[in-house]
């Protein structure tokens, strides 16, 4: 929200009719849905700041950041001068409401650490194993950014430089975690699908969760074969040389290519052999889904029709996640639409690693999504195709995994608190009461009842077995709510689910080093030790069985970097011949671990928060410039730590000789609130100096202004907002040329109301839409000199075509009338592509532009002698434009036609090169030649 | 006029001055005495025993700001100059009563290994393999002569007429003093992964022995270069072993600290650390001083490796304590510099650096030369008197 507020105050004062705000004021909202009462745990080395509700697991993280900085101070040989700041969530819904990240931060994000001030920022997702994973991996940025600066200092180098991203996050893996079964699925389906990335590429991959794996995995085998110590020197050596692939040479006296070519050789010799013992799924089973990512199928044969046989997922096929589903009694069916998720308040997000589907007995299918300050259950009726419930649980903050009972009449489900303990609750459909039935520190998940109604099969971390936090499954009965071990593993047992008949439970399990699916009877008082056995063996992983009757099973697997669904028949077939049988010993001794506390083992102090300020940026600069001469000034940021509160100091001089020295000085103070959900800001101004009118460039005038604002923007959901201004200002206007002047005191107010969902692609927008409405009005209270009301409508709207392909509408009037209205300006790249830029103004302005954005050439790579290049994501566009800016009778309508080429340049500016015909006199002659235009900017 | 023309040739001598990196000059050449602490360790068994004993309380005498950071042994002392070495490759000069600069030389590569004088010369080991050691005459102001080896992050070792250096290609180098010719090398590394060697050499006089990034510990016979023994530990050996009553004290990465019999490379005892042993040990009749990266201070029985008493600082203690008699000084990475009872490990007295403490301390003469990472030398005397 931070991003837009600061810009849109920019555009109220500078460029409030500017037709060029079009590339800023849309956007999506960071809404703060909840309010936080922050407290400050102050430790030996942190400060962490938590709400009151989260305290015990405030000071559960407390112990494992203070441990994590031991292990790390000893691994870096470093320490950290001063308190490290550790914010804490307790949900992963709270920590996407942060404001010391401006950006939106995406379901699959466990953490992150800001440089700037450096703060460490953490969600809890229920896991405490996972929540010490998280924070020693930010922990390890938090040193290894301190050791490289004072490694740098230390030599007298520049601190201007990180190592490459494959470093950075592949040693924080390699320090946080030990390499899992997770890690290993990756790169054996790298190695095995031909795709692993080798080092003197791996910029291909930058930011993708298999450049962690990869990174996590090269260092690994550094360590191994060229010695553990050669990890430290990398950073130690760091100021040898400014390229990390020099430092690299000189740490392991083999360059990038020497040692791509014994690192993927070693991985091949490590995995090929797999392939004797184990199969690609899609080998070995059916596939149903294979385009995009996919999860937690579920399977649906309606009672009444009998010949219905449908699978429901959730799954991302076009940017957005949805839920569709699949006609098994047609193969050559597609899967077809059922809830549109992220584009409305509704279905903000879907939980797709989370939360699983369920269908109950009369067709009607729960679901969970993010829907406003927390998770929703919604009901939909399968038969109707309509939602016909949305439940809110209001002290639930997280809801997991829905499984309906036998009978319909309830519904089981894993969900989270405000103080970050997932447990298993189960709402009563005739009663409408929410019974929590485990409440623990313990990670409960993925419930799932036996087909008598009497007892729920889950999967819990309060286990003895393994290390603290493996996963088992535990029963839990109805009537007398007792929990029982179903297995007694020493690895992670997920995703239980009883066949329809009961005589089975079907989960998966990573035993053996890969997630596979395991299968177990059920109809024993004592498990027997053949009774748990291997039913697949993926050379990846298997994920959420679920059955399609009592003797075939679908589920998702993960292959070749994608998650296709899959089935496989006979399962009992299966399971009877299976020779891979685990043993279930039970563990006598029955205790469960118990996470440490901070409390317990070092003197704390906890305090309520207060608004701590640090500077965010401080900037001073002189400029010249011929026309305006001289100017000096600077720019000061502050924020405090949580990113709520921000002020902006700006002061700068345009004196042209020493007695203009104290009439020229311009400042703005601005503060921005961002705690809440109703954002504001408000500030003073005043501004002097010599200006020419954009609009009018024979304009050239000295203009004095001072005065004061007030913003307000309300966010009714992530995709929609209305803002307010209200201004004051004394403008006292001097035209130098016809020495003639104006005063005037503005009062300017007005509204917007916003609207975006839309789905961004390499150059700009390819699905969704955007809409802007402003109603403005500005008059001169004091002396009547100007007067005049603005209407601005934008609408936007892309219709996807392909996954990769959109067209694109645009819809333009804008609209200022009144005395001293000021002018629009098109025309250029941006807008009315063929004219000059800003060539067309005028007081009244409609566009409207269809574009058809499809992808171009994918890569162009170059090979020189000594260097190769590789550019990608070209993409081309045909595109028509028609429009017109008039002041006071629209004379003609202008227009142009053409086709063009856009490249994304590093992620943040696009190039565009557009050519065609211009469409002239009223829409009556086209252009004999063509016009080109190069410029920047992104797609409307 | 005048002032314009005064201002010219006054930027035109600043920019020659500068142009010539020797910005130092000395009245005679230096002659260390046996008193003068000339290299690492204070001797060729890299002990780190005073013989002067400075009781606390101290005070900061001076301060001084070489503008880069230091190595873990950045100093060496003689005619009451400190000579302080940087990792921006300059030797800094500085007159010990008064902390006032001499002044400085700079070389065109980082010295991370520090320096060790001879009469009216330093010998100066580099990071660059195009100047890796030296003979640097400190009157003239120039090289003797240079050798062109892998980059050396260790301090050198003198011992008679032969240098010793231990390289990051992992070799052992023996040096004539005089010429600067290489007399023997002994590596056993094999093809293909380098292992450094940024453990100092230390020696008996007959023996020389280092440690190796591959876990070795080596002794090479001082004549001829030949392998006496060797001892393999369980991690990177960065410490730089003690030679003391026939026995080799070093620490290893694998987090133990280990005893060897100096004749016969045979285990005497080995004590559990628990966590990497970077730092290098100190040693006196009765104990040996060891530190992990856990921050804790170990008095150990130099016979029976048993634990007499330990002290733990708030972080980790990389450089090498020093023995002062019945106080046992150590810095640590909390910026603490720390004087203990040798007796007990009771603190006797601690002061607050504004930066941490990475390289070991000198005493001399009743001065105390502490280096911290924020680039400053402090000079401490003992509280109220003045030297």
């Amino acid at each position: 929200m931070k991003q837009y507020f600061i810009i849109f105050i920019i555009i109220i004062l500078l460029y409030v009719e500017s037709s060029q705000a079009q590339f800023f004021y849309f956007g999506r909202n960071k809404v703060q849905y909840t309010e936080f009462d922050w407290q400050v745990l102050k430790t030996e080395h942190f400060d962490i700041y938590y709400y009151i509700e989260m305290k015990d697991l405030a000071e559960k993280g407390a112990y494992l950041a203070e441990e994590s900085y031991k292990l790390l101070e000893q691994k870096f040989n470093h320490n950290v001068l001063g308190k490290i700041p550790l914010i804490f969530y307790s949900t992963h819904l709270h920590f996407q409401q942060t404001n010391i990240t401006p950006g939106f931060i995406p379901e699959g994000v466990g953490g992150f650490f800001e440089f700037l001030k450096g703060r460490v920022v953490i969600p809890y997702n229920g896991s405490i194993k996972q929540f010490q994973h998280v924070i020693q991996h930010e922990l390890v940025h938090v040193f290894m950014h301190s050791k490289i600066n004072s490694v740098l200092f230390d030599y007298r180098k520049p601190s201007d430089r990180l190592p490459p991203l494959w470093f950075i996050e592949g040693l924080a893996e390699y320090w946080s975690t030990e390499w899992d079964e997770q890690a290993d699925m990756i790169i054996r389906d790298a190695v095995l699908n031909d795709y692993l990335v080798p080092l003197d590429e791996i910029e291909k991959i930058y930011g993708s969760y298999l450049l962690y794996k990869e990174g996590q995995n090269i260092l690994e085998y550094i360590a191994e074969k060229y010695g553990d110590e050669k990890i430290l020197l990398l950073m130690e050596n760091f100021w040898k040389e400014t390229s990390f692939e020099k430092v690299f040479k000189i740490t392991l006296g083999v360059d990038y290519e020497e040692f791509d070519k014994e690192w993927m050789y070693a991985m091949k010799k490590k995995y090929y052999p797999l392939l004797s013992v184990s199969d690609p799924p899609s080998k070995v089973t059916t596939e149903l889904v294979s385009k995009g990512f996919n999860s937690k199928p579920i399977f649906y044969k309606s009672v009444q029709e009998d010949t219905s046989r449908e699978v429901f997922f959730v799954g991302n096929h076009s940017g957005y996640t949805n839920i569709y589903k699949l006609n098994l009694n047609d193969p050559k069916s597609k899967p077809k639409l059922v809830i549109e998720g992220e584009r409305s308040n509704d279905f903000e997000a879907f939980h797709p690693f989370q939360s699983k589907l369920s269908i109950s007995k009369d067709g009607i299918l729960a679901f969970v999504t993010k829907s406003g300050e927390n998770d929703a259950l919604h009901l939909y009726n399968l038969k109707e195709e309509k939602i016909i419930e949305t439940l809110h649980f209001k002290e639930l903050v997280g809801i997991g995994s829905p499984a309906w009972s036998p009978d319909g009449s309830e519904i089981v489900l894993s969900a989270i608190d405000k103080s970050g303990y997932s447990d298993l609750y189960i709402w009563n459909f005739n009663q409408k009461i929410l019974t929590r039935i485990t409440n623990d520190l313990y990670d409960d998940r993925d419930p799932s009842w036996f087909p008598d109604g009497k007892k729920i099969v889950f999967s819990s971390d309060r286990t003895p077995a393994g290390k603290p936090g493996t996963y088992n499954l535990f029963t839990y009965y109805y009537e007398s709510h007792d929990i029982e071990y179903l297995t007694y593993g020493t690895e992670n047992y997920y995703s239980p689910e009883c066949s329809p008949d009961g005589q089975f439970v079907i989960f998966v399990s990573d035993i053996g080093g890969s997630r596979n699916i395991w299968m177990m009877k059920t109809n024993q008082t004592e498990f027997s030790t053949d009774s748990i056995k291997k039913i697949t063996h993926f050379t990846t992983a298997a994920f959420d069985p679920t059955w399609a009757d009592s003797n075939r099973i679908i589920f998702t697997a993960f292959e070749n970097y994608s998650f296709p669904i899959l089935t496989i028949p006979n399962v009992v077939t299966i399971f009877d011949s299976s020779n891979v049988v685990k043993e279930n010993t039970i563990v006598l001794t029955d205790k469960k671990w118990e996470p440490m506390s901070i409390t317990g083992v070092s003197e704390t102090k906890s305090l309520k928060y207060v608004h701590d300020y640090s500077l965010d940026m401080a900037q001073s600069q002189i400029s010249t410039d011929p026309v305006f001469g001289t100017s000096g000034g600077a720019f000061i940021a502050l924020s405090d730590l949580l990113g709520n509160e921000q002020y902006y100091f700006l002061i700068y001089n345009t004196a042209q000789d020493r007695s203009e020295l104290l009439h020229s000085f311009n400042f703005a103070i601005t503060r921005i609130s961002l705690s809440q959900r109703t954002n504001y800001a408000y500030g003073i101004f005043r501004f002097s100096g010599r200006r020419y009118d954009l609009t009018d460039p024979d304009y050239f005038y000295f203009e004095r202004v001072f005065g004061g604002y007030f913003v307000l923007s309300y966010p009714l959901s992530k995709f929609k907002r209305i803002e307010t201004v209200t201004s004051i200002s004394n403008s006292e206007k001097e035209v130098i040329e016809t020495v003639r002047g104006r005063k005037a005191l503005f009062v300017s107010n007005g509204i917007t109301f916003v609207h975006d969902n839309s789905l961004w692609g390499p150059s700009g927008p390819v699905d969704g839409s955007r809409l802007k409405i402003t109603f403005a009005y500005t008059s001169d209270i004091q002396f009547s000199n100007a007067n005049y009301y603005s209407f601005i409508f934008d609408y936007r709207y892309y219709q996807r075509i392909t996954l990769r392909s959109a067209y694109a509408m645009r819809y333009w009037l804008f609209y200022n009338d009144g005395k001293e209205a000021r002018r629009f300006f098109m025309g250029g790249s941006w807008d009315l592509r063929g004219y000059p830029r800003w060539s067309l103004r005028g007081q009244k302005l409609w566009l409207t532009s269809h574009e058809l954005r499809f992808p171009f050439v994918d890569q162009i790579s170059v090979k020189f002698p000594f260097v190769g290049i590789t550019l990608v994501g070209f993409r081309g566009a045909l595109f028509f434009d028609a429009g017109n800016a008039w002041d006071t009778e629209n004379r003609q309508t202008l227009g142009s036609f053409g086709g063009g080429i856009r490249f994304n340049l590093g992620g943040f500016l696009v190039l565009r090169y557009d050519f065609g015909k211009r469409i002239e006199n009223n829409f009556s002659t086209i252009q004999k030649s063509y016009f080109h235009q190069f410029f920047f900017g992104w797609d409307f | 006029m005048k002032i314009i023309i005064r201002n010219i040739v006054f930027v035109i001598a600043v920019t020659l001055t500068s142009i010539n990196c020797a910005f130092y000059h000395l009245d005679k050449s230096i002659s260390p005495k046996s008193s003068d602490w000339t290299m690492y360790g204070g001797g060729i068994n890299r002990a780190n025993l005073s013989e002067v004993l400075l009781i606390p309380p101290l005070e900061p005498r001076w301060a001084f700001d070489t503008g880069a950071g230091f190595g873990t042994f950045p100093c060496a002392v003689s005619d009451s100059i400190l000579f302080v070495t940087t990792l921006k490759g300059e030797l800094h000069l500085l007159n010990i009563p008064t902390g006032k600069a001499i002044g400085k030389k700079k070389f065109s590569t980082p010295i991370v290994g520090g320096i060790a004088l001879g009469y009216g010369v330093a010998y100066i080991s580099f990071v660059s393999k195009d100047i890796s050691v030296g003979e640097f005459d400190l009157f003239e102001k120039k090289f003797n002569w240079t050798l062109e080896l892998s980059g050396i992050e260790s301090s050198p070792l003198i011992v008679r007429d032969q240098l010793f250096v231990t390289t990051s290609d992992g070799k052992l180098v023996a040096i004539d003093k005089k010429s600067g010719i290489i007399n023997w090398t002994f590596s056993d590394a094999p093809k293909g992964i380098i292992k450094s060697s940024r453990s100092s050499p230390s020696s008996d006089g007959k023996i020389v022995v280092y440690g190796n990034d591959n876990g070795v510990l080596y002794a090479v016979d001082i004549v001829n270069g030949e392998l006496v023994w060797s001892y393999k530990s369980g991690g990177s050996i960065t410490s730089s072993p003690v030679l003391y009553q026939n026995i080799v004290y070093f620490g290893s990465l694998d987090g133990y600290f280990y005893a060897i019999d100096i004749s016969n490379g045979a285990l005497i005892w080995k004590y559990e650390i628990g966590s990497p042993v970077y730092s290098s040990p100190a040693v006196s009749d009765t104990c040996v001083y060891i530190s992990g990266a856990d921050g804790v201070l170990r008095c150990i029985n130099n016979q029976s490796g048993d634990l007499i008493w330990s002290f733990k600082a708030q972080s980790i203690i990389h450089a090498a304590p020093l023995i002062s008699d019945k106080i046992i000084y150590v810095g640590s990475y909390d910026q603490n510099f720390y004087a203990l009872d040798a007796a007990n490990g009771n603190l006797v007295w601690s002061y607050l650096l504004p930066g941490r403490i990475k390289s070991s301390p000198l005493i001399w003469n009743n001065f105390l030369f502490v280096f911290t990472d924020d680039q400053l030398i402090t000079a401490f005397t003992k509280k109220g008197e003045r030297p």
